[in-house]
């Protein structure tokens, strides 16, 4: 079997200082101080692939991402977890907030070196959240997709996928080939390499390949404001709060 | 200016429900300027027949100028390349400005497939869509929730998929009514809820006219054989996967009905923790969730996540213990009435978000909580 999984290095929002928020100028600049890290997301789809090949032995996997950044540290890390060919595309202008022209350099990547009986993404990753690039990609590649997977599994050659959403749990035994976009993974994190899985990695580097995105109509984005949700927010002593909890639980 | 609705659905119990948001977000799109009135149409899908109190008020009937139906087998998962042929025929047919889709978990997948389908432009989870000149403009979450990120979509047909809570989404509460009188905290939030549409959503639902049968309320809309998407598209019942289970849940869970919610964060510790959060919840007659750490520890089930990777919960009383407060988790609280929040860190961004923040360890409250109060 042969499987794309897409991901993404992203900054780690969760470290953001509150008051950087606070402002509607592009954040993207005032946010560089963060880590960079794996994208949430994504970190459970490079494991649902590992499993894959963990029951089917030959399994090849290549993962790619759209970034003109180095990111040799997170590279090396995903060789030693496991997966075979890590690929970076450097696109030749910036698309962050892009989401159209991302698909479709990672569609024409899969075109090129397919076919593939998977492609795996993440649902969304930062800073747009735009959802976007799994079905943009799909659509280009002409595959039909399946969404908010949360398990994939496999035996005698045959791929389940349960998917969950707000009204229904399903199950669905695929026909290769399809994308797969998941959401929510059962298991959300990137297996930990040992320390002589790194050491064998290290030698290893990602294939680097400079492309330049085609003209796509992506939404126009004409600026930002901060999404905050502010309360009252009165602090009370830890001896205050029996009585107020008394007196709000009475209520009910 | 025209704009094209697509619902698609398994069972028609959320189609109504669907079709009210969908006309609210086209009222509340204004005209375009020198323009005429805003036509909108009806496209559903459905394994269903529609049934007869599909569209049950007139004001819901009159919304839409065309009202179609289109049947698929199966989910539609399984009916997508199905169900985007069909839309892209009849797109092709009409020239819409404006394609819509709502309420589903699919319609994000169908809004980006059908853009890219008929180079058009493509955003999810949209909220005031508004027309600004010849362009669409509507907000959407960036940087992970913390951010709006206001777009202008420019080619067309622009496709869209309309948040699903948007139209719910609390107004700002003020702190004293207009007699000076103090009211309940409430949230004092810049992420509220166009009104304008919410009150014509409300106005369109509560119409009450006589019901025409829905067999004579919806056209169908097959694929003509003799197009090129006729002859190419997949027919009824194939598709690229078969579904071997399928557990619907009707209804809300205990956690979303609840008045009372206790939320472990993070800092509670583990699933120990959770188990005597639990119990004092049960000895309350409240429920109990989690932020999403807790559930990608493994700690308990997704289906305990509170937040916008989860559930959106609106108790009477929220407390939360031991959760830093991120947007995304924010989101799954913002419409509790009341959000009392325990963390050892007097910096946290949830005391930000509370009525009442206590900088403690989340423990002593749990055991006051454990007591006869």
């Amino acid at each position: 079997m042969r499987i794309l999984v897409c991901f993404k290095i992203v900054r780690d929002l969760d470290n953001v200082i509150d008051s950087d928020w606070d402002s509607e100028r592009d954040p993207s600049f005032r946010i560089d101080y963060t880590r960079k890290i794996l994208n949430d997301a994504d970190q459970g789809v490079l494991e649902a692939a590992l499993l894959i090949s963990d029951r089917e032995p030959g399994t090849e996997i290549t993962a790619v991402t759209v970034t003109d950044d180095d990111g040799a540290s997170f590279f090396t890390g995903l060789f030693a977890a496991g997966i075979g060919n890590v690929v970076r595309i450097a696109p030749e202008e910036d698309l962050t907030l892009r989401p159209a022209a991302t698909a479709a350099l990672l569609a024409q990547y899969a075109a090129e070196t397919g076919p593939y009986d998977l492609i795996l993404f993440g649902a969304q990753a930062p800073p747009g959240d735009s959802r976007q690039v799994p079905y943009a990609a799909a659509e280009m590649l002409q595959l039909p997709a399946i969404d908010r997977v949360r398990e994939l599994m496999n035996s005698d050659g045959r791929i389940t996928a349960v998917r969950e959403t707000d009204t229904s749990l399903e199950e669905y035994e695929l026909l290769a080939p399809a994308a797969i976009i998941m959401e929510n993974p059962v298991h959300s994190y990137l297996r930990l390499p040992t320390l002589r899985e790194r050491m064998k990695a290290s030698g290893k580097t990602a294939e680097l390949i400079q492309r330049s995105a085609p003209a796509l109509p992506d939404a126009e984005i004409l600026g930002f404001r901060p999404a905050r949700i502010r309360r009252d927010g009165r602090m009370i002593s830890p001896e205050e709060a029996p009585d107020l909890l008394a007196d709000i639980l009475k209520e009910l | 200016m025209k704009v094209f609705c697509v619902v698609a659905e398994k069972s028609w119990e959320r189609i109504s429900g669907h079709a009210v948001q969908l006309s609210s977000a086209v009222h509340s799109l204004g005209r375009p300027k020198g323009g005429g009135p805003t036509q909108a149409d009806l496209l559903v899908f459905s394994a269903a027949e529609p049934a007869e109190d599909a569209l049950p008020t007139q004001n819901m009937q009159n919304a839409f100028t065309k009202r179609l139906f289109c049947r698929i087998e199966g989910s539609v998962t399984q009916a997508q390349l199905h169900i985007l042929d069909v839309v892209a025929h009849v797109v092709r047919q009409t020239t819409y400005d404006l394609i819509l889709f709502t309420g589903s978990t699919d319609a994000d997948l169908l809004a980006v497939r059908t853009a890219v389908r008929l180079s058009g432009s493509a955003l999810t989870a949209a909220e005031r869509l508004q027309l600004d000149g010849d362009h669409l403009t509507a907000t959407r979450s960036a940087f992970s929730y913390n951010m709006h990120a206001v777009c202008r979509l420019t080619s067309k047909p622009w496709c869209v998929s309309i948040r699903p809570d948007a139209a719910e989404a609390v107004p700002a509460t003020p702190t004293t009514d207009n007699t000076g009188k103090a009211v309940q905290p409430g949230i004092t939030s810049t992420d509220t809820a166009d009104t304008t549409s919410t009150a014509a959503a409300q106005s369109t639902a509560q119409s009450d006219t006589e019901i025409p049968q829905a067999s004579i309320l919806f056209q169908n809309a097959e694929l003509p054989e003799n197009t090129a998407e006729g002859k190419g598209s997949a027919p009824a019942g194939h598709s690229f996967c078969t579904c071997t289970r399928s557990d619907s849940r009707t209804g809300k869970s205990a956690l979303e009905e609840a008045e009372l919610v206790l939320i472990g964060g993070r800092g509670i510790g583990g699933r120990e923790a959770l188990g005597r959060i639990r119990a004092a919840a049960a000895r309350l007659h409240g429920a109990v969730g989690v932020s999403r750490p807790c559930a990608a520890d493994g700690w308990t089930g997704f289906e305990d996540v509170v937040g916008i990777s989860g559930k959106t919960i609106r108790p009477k009383v929220c407390i939360v213990l031991a959760a830093s407060g991120s947007m995304p988790f924010l989101m799954g609280i913002r419409n509790s009435s009341l959000v009392i929040a325990v963390n050892r860190d007097p910096g946290a961004p949830i005391f930000r978000a509370s009525d009442y923040g206590i900088a403690s360890d989340w423990k002593d409250l749990v055991e006051i909580l454990e007591r006869d109060l």
